[in-house]
């Protein structure tokens, strides 16, 4: 019998267009395609006709997939919080539906989880790609980098106010730590992710890469979040703004709750 | 009897009740481990655990014990005695065993009294202080042993008339697979400490996405650390073409770190095509690492080489080179007291023979 993961996927969907098929094909048959699959996955998105049909009469054959609306599917944060609180598994993780997770992701937190049971986020090495697949550099890597941090392969306080580039997508996550600390808070912009990891550092919750690729991140697919902050001009966002949300991010962690922001920049 | 008889018979008598010494001249290691002289600490505690008496032999007073590096004070236990002091005497019933580079040891020992013998761990250094046109027939030595089959073909080949023994080194159990998963840290061992910072920046420069990789220089570090610090690694490197034996690479198979190596000129014993990335030259590992890390990393390693170091598992154990140790002296011991109850024989049939056929044996005597 397959080995349960006790892990949920959440799949944040905000629409589907016909572009965005193939990437969600990937997607989907990455997850078929692990050796150890998910518990469940559960896909949140927006109520829109045209992509809940689309979803409704997919093949998701062999995995166990519910669906949720959200009608705060415009955020990305929301979603995640909202999906968060339906997951019934120890762990969760969430896929964006232009990436990939890779085949062995999963049987690593099993083997991880034996020899450091401590943790209660796994990261993975991310391999970030462009749209054309051509490789763009890691992430997550740097905890692995000689007097990075305090401790070899795991994300410190300080070794992040100093480095922010860290990635949530992919990473297995203790649903009970995400969801007691607060999750993602939707007001901050850009910086949420980094937020997120400084307030659950700081509160003490274990944090490891794992020195394994387990996920391909797809880098500014058009109409993608972060390609709308570079490219959109009512959502673009510029250095000075981005240094802004940065430090912002540096002031929040403290708090587990989202307080007012005003944005002055 | 002839006083002379009596004097072999008293050796002979020693020899049976392991009253003798074996004296192993021995390097300074000067507080560095040095792996060749690890193992002559190592053959000595097995022959004084067997109820012979080792001696170390060190040229100068001053001399550091590998206490530290080694890990155990069990080792300095052993009686050490300096080449410099006048309290050295040596008997025909006692052996002296000299490492292959000390070819003038060879030489200012030949009027001595004793059984000497060669030990050649590493071909490369035979040469060393050999002057050219010597051999160390010229110097009385007709025996030597040696670590592996490669390295005896090649002392066969310099040295045809001497008798090349085989009593293979170990590698001590504590190197073994981590308990928890490989890191991503490379142990790296070159023979030229340069060649080590080459390797390193060229992987840098060829590999900018892996500028986040340790690189573990394995020198100079306590063996048991160092035991500890390799099965940590993902992968290991090593680079000593020259080398005769190869305990690196070994203890990295043991370890369950890949290996990536150059191709040693003397091919070792336990050379497998299957069990390590083999390369030809120094300039190649770089590349070698980056390929075989992008494997690791997205568990694309081959399974050949996953498995094949598994055979090393059993292989090279401290039981077998313990009683490989202590077979080679029993039978040299047995052999020298056949060569003294033969020099017996001739100094009693000397009335019809007047010219010996073991003079030397018989000169010891004198």
């Amino acid at each position: 019998m397959e080995e349960k993961s006790n892990i949920t996927v959440i799949i944040p969907l905000n629409g589907l267009t016909e572009n965005d098929v193939p990437y969600f094909e990937r997607a989907i048959n990455s997850l078929k395609n692990m050796e150890t699959k998910p518990d469940e996955v559960i896909i949140t998105m927006c109520n829109c006709p045209d992509m809940n049909q689309f979803i409704e009469a997919y093949d998701f054959n062999g995995l166990n997939v519910s669906k949720i609306i959200n009608p705060d599917a415009n955020s990305f944060a929301k979603q995640i919080n909202f999906a968060a609180k339906n997951v019934k598994t120890k762990y969760f993780s969430v896929l964006e539906f232009d990436d990939e997770y890779t085949k062995k992701w999963f049987s690593r937190i099993k083997e991880y989880e034996k020899h450091y049971p401590e943790v209660k986020i796994w990261l993975p090495i991310v391999v970030d790609i462009n749209p054309d697949k051509t490789f763009l550099g890691l992430t997550n890597e740097a905890v692995w980098a000689m007097n990075f941090g305090d401790e070899l392969g795991f994300l410190d306080e300080q070794a992040l106010n100093n480095f922010p580039n860290f990635q949530t997508s992919g990473a297995v996550i203790e649903t009970n730590s995400f969801v007691d600390f607060g999750g993602f808070k939707s007001n901050i912009k850009l910086t949420f992710i980094y937020e997120l990891l400084l307030r659950l550092v700081h509160q003490d919750v274990k944090t490891m890469t794992i020195p394994k690729v387990g996920y391909i991140h797809t880098n500014f697919r058009e109409n993608s979040l972060f390609w709308n902050y570079k490219t959109n001009k009512e959502l673009a966002i510029s250095p000075k703004e981005a240094d802004f949300w940065i430090q912002t991010a540096r002031k929040e962690y403290f708090y587990p709750y989202e307080r007012e922001i005003t944005v002055e920049v | 009897m002839s006083q002379q008889t009596e004097k072999i018979n008293a050796a002979i008598q020693k020899l049976k009740s392991k009253d003798f010494k074996i004296y192993f001249f021995t390097m300074d290691s000067r507080g560095n481990p040095v792996a060749s002289v690890n193992t002559i600490y190592t053959w000595a505690k097995y022959l004084k655990d067997a109820g012979y008496n080792p001696v170390i032999l060190h040229e100068k007073k001053e001399y550091t014990k590998p206490d530290k590096w080694m890990g155990s004070t069990e080792y300095t236990e052993i009686e050490h005695k300096s080449a410099d002091t006048k309290d050295v005497n040596m008997f025909p019933q006692d052996f002296l065993i000299i490492p292959e580079m000390f070819s003038n040891v060879m030489e200012s020992t030949k009027t001595m009294p004793v059984k000497r013998i060669v030990l050649c761990q590493s071909y490369d250094y035979i040469l060393e202080f050999l002057k050219p046109g010597e051999q160390w027939l010229n110097y009385n030595i007709n025996e030597c042993i040696t670590t592996c089959e490669s390295q005896q073909k090649y002392l066969q080949y310099l040295f045809p008339q001497v008798k090349v023994n085989i009593v293979p080194i170990s590698i001590p159990k504590y190197f073994n697979d981590s308990d928890k998963p490989k890191k991503p840290i490379f142990a790296i061992h070159t023979r030229d400490p340069r060649n080590a910072m080459k390797i390193i920046k060229t992987f840098f420069l060829r590999f900018p996405q892996y500028r986040w990789i340790t690189f573990r220089d394995m020198r100079g570090i306590k063996r048991e650390d160092f035991a500890k610090g390799l099965k940590e690694c993902c992968i290991s490197i090593w680079d000593d073409k020259q080398s005769g034996f190869g305990t690196f690479p070994l203890e990295a198979l043991k370890s369950k770190s890949t290996l990536i190596a150059t191709r040693p000129t003397v091919m070792t014993d336990w050379y497998d095509e299957k069990a390590a990335v083999w390369v030809n030259d120094t300039i190649d590992i770089a590349d070698a690492i980056g390929k075989t890390f992008s494997a690791w990393l997205e568990d694309l390693i081959p399974e050949e080489l996953i498995t094949t170091p598994e055979k090393y598992k059993d292989m090279y154990t401290p039981e077998a080179e313990q009683s490989a140790v202590i077979e080679f002296f029993d039978k040299l011991i047995e052999s020298r007291i056949g060569e003294f109850e033969g020099a017996i024989k001739e100094i009693e049939s000397q009335v019809q023979v007047q010219t010996p056929n073991n003079p030397d044996v018989i000169n010891l005597f004198d």
